[in-house]
């Protein structure tokens, strides 16, 4: 399988706080891959260092062969690198329609036609399209996440980070969240890579994770060798089913 | 008092073009204005002799389009990536910064400013000194009202419209969406500043001077600030409104009470902000969500 995005011994310090201390990991084509690890592993940082939010102290990022630690996160979103945020930053006093209609018009380079049929697409994916013309601000908290979700597939990105998708969802919804997420992946054909909490319920709808400790990944493999990895249940599981 | 109307509506809409879609305050917005002025003044000094007037006044406007052009994107191209508050106190610099460099360095006239009533009239006679003052000054700011509506209406409705929205709405994300933030606030920010240039022209064909003092005063800017907090922002039929608002106010303030039009508008601004946060729009909108009456509110 290609390497479609490549971190390379990336490191980024807070002051006195080693947020990513050398971090190398190679995410497939077509893949989806969840990061786990508790909070203040660094999950966040690693993706705003992949969009470029943040600029490393230290490694590089790779976009299909291509150097891009140094491009602007507008350039990278044109490359067709998308996001999702934890919490969802719309942009409330605009249309469904209007929020996810951005992103192809700049992310996906369509035009505003196009752009439109497309959200009408996506909207239907995830169950929102009669929402399309509510102002953001009306959705409930779930549908939020959702418009969030559908703004970052819309563009049509190769690579999609989601961070948190299913944080503070019951654990039913949570199975049905993933369960989206893995359609929408393997029919849009977007390498996915998710942060996840509800680790052992949602880590099984992903073909590889990797467990982040400390700013730095301790184990790599498919979910349940993660799952069963007795560090993982040492340092971070164990916490869990205690 | 039709020009002194108009003047204020132009102001509002061009200053709204900045201000509204991205949220940035210009505190040098005066600068853009002088610019306009001294650029006027300078096609008609240097080319009155061998251009007929029309001509002249041509070059003044596309003058004008060239210094706030360049002024805008130096400035802009710096100053915009910094966050809105820098942004406000960097362009009160560049105000007080470019006054003093030219009454310090004595160009452009220098403290005295530039007045060219005498050389409209040596090369063209007296009746081109009227039709300059009234009507040319009046083509040009009624043409620069017309455009700034026509622009701020494409805004609203274009790909850049989206962009400058997400933008003002958060920068983070619109850059993770494929949006390069200075790109469109730097475009915002020219549009704004060459239909100031334009605005501050017709001001110099209205008087027929410009007086570096007079011309870098914040007076503009604080003007064009209450037209739109009164209007409100990021629209294209209030500040038109709040445009005619404080114009009419303003005449019959001075009127009647001279001097105190100021204090009187700040009281008018404190209760605006209090009552209606946004603005006349904004209260409007609230109230009207969902009746037809609406989608007429642009």
């Amino acid at each position: 399988m290609s390497v479609v995005l490549r971190v390379e011994g990336i490191a980024k310090y807070f002051g006195g706080i080693k947020a990513l201390d050398g971090v190398t990991l190679d995410i497939h084509e077509n893949e989806l891959l969840a990061i786990i690890g508790p909070n203040g592993a660094g999950k966040t940082t690693l993706f705003n260092v992949i969009t470029g939010l943040r600029k490393p102290d230290r490694g590089r990022v790779l976009y299909m062969g291509k150097d891009i630690t140094r491009a602007p996160p507008y350039k990278r979103a044109q490359m067709g690198i998308a996001r999702a945020f934890q919490i969802p930053r719309l942009i409330y006093n605009a249309s469904v329609m209007d929020n996810a209609v951005l992103s192809c018009l700049f992310g996906g380079k369509m035009d505003l036609n196009n752009s439109k049929k497309r959200v009408l697409e996506v909207l239907k994916l995830v169950g929102l399209e009669k929402k399309a013309n509510e102002l953001a601000a009306n959705l409930t908290s779930p549908e939020k996440k959702l418009l969030e979700f559908a703004r970052a597939v819309a563009m049509k990105p190769r690579v999609l980070l989601l961070d948190e998708i299913v944080a503070g969802m019951p654990p039913a919804e949570v199975d049905n969240v993933m369960n989206l997420v893995r359609k929408i992946a393997i029919g849009e054909k977007i390498t996915v890579v998710a942060m996840v909490e509800h680790v052992i319920r949602a880590v099984k709808y992903a073909d590889r994770a990797v467990f982040l400790h400390q700013g730095r990944i301790l184990v790599e493999g498919s979910p349940s060798e993660v799952l069963n990895n007795k560090l993982v249940k040492e340092v971070y599981l164990g916490e869990i089913i205690e | 008092m039709v020009y002194f109307i108009v003047f204020y509506i132009a102001l509002g809409l061009a200053f709204n073009i900045f201000l509204g879609f991205t949220n940035y305050v210009c505190f040098g917005y005066t600068v853009f204005l002088a610019l306009g002025g001294y650029a006027m003044a300078h096609s008609i000094k240097w080319l009155a002799s061998s251009l007929n007037p029309i001509l002249v006044f041509i070059i003044g406007v596309l003058l004008s389009t060239l210094y706030a052009g360049i002024v805008a994107l130096l400035v802009g191209a710096i100053g915009l990536r910094l966050k809105e508050t820098y942004f406000a106190i960097a362009t009160i610099g560049l105000t007080q910064g470019l006054r003093f460099f030219i009454e310090g360095f004595r160009v452009w006239g220098g403290g005295e400013g530039l007045i060219v009533a005498g050389d409209i009239i040596s090369n063209y006679g007296s009746e081109w000194l009227t039709a300059l003052s009234i009507e040319y000054a009046d083509i040009l700011v009624f043409s620069t009202a017309a455009l700034s509506i026509v622009i701020t209406y494409y805004l609203l409705n274009s790909r850049t419209g989206y962009a400058l929205l997400a933008i003002r709405e958060d920068e983070e994300v619109a850059s993770s969406f494929g949006i390069n933030p200075v790109k469109y606030k730097l475009l915002a920010f020219m549009i704004s500043a060459i239909l100031g240039a334009f605005i501050g022209a017709s001001k110099l064909l209205k008087d027929q001077a410009v007086f570096p003092a007079e011309a870098f005063s914040l007076g503009f800017t604080l003007e064009a600030l209450v037209i739109t907090l009164i209007g409100g922002k990021g629209t294209l039929l209030f500040p038109l409104i709040a445009g005619i608002l404080y114009a009419s106010l303003k005449y019959f303030l001075t009127t009647i009470l001279p001097g105190f039009q100021l204090l009187i508008f700040a009281i008018i601004v404190i209760v605006i902000v209090e009552l209606f946060p946004e603005g006349i729009s904004g209260w409007l909108k609230k109230k009207l969500r969902g009746r037809a009456i609406e989608s007429i509110l642009i």
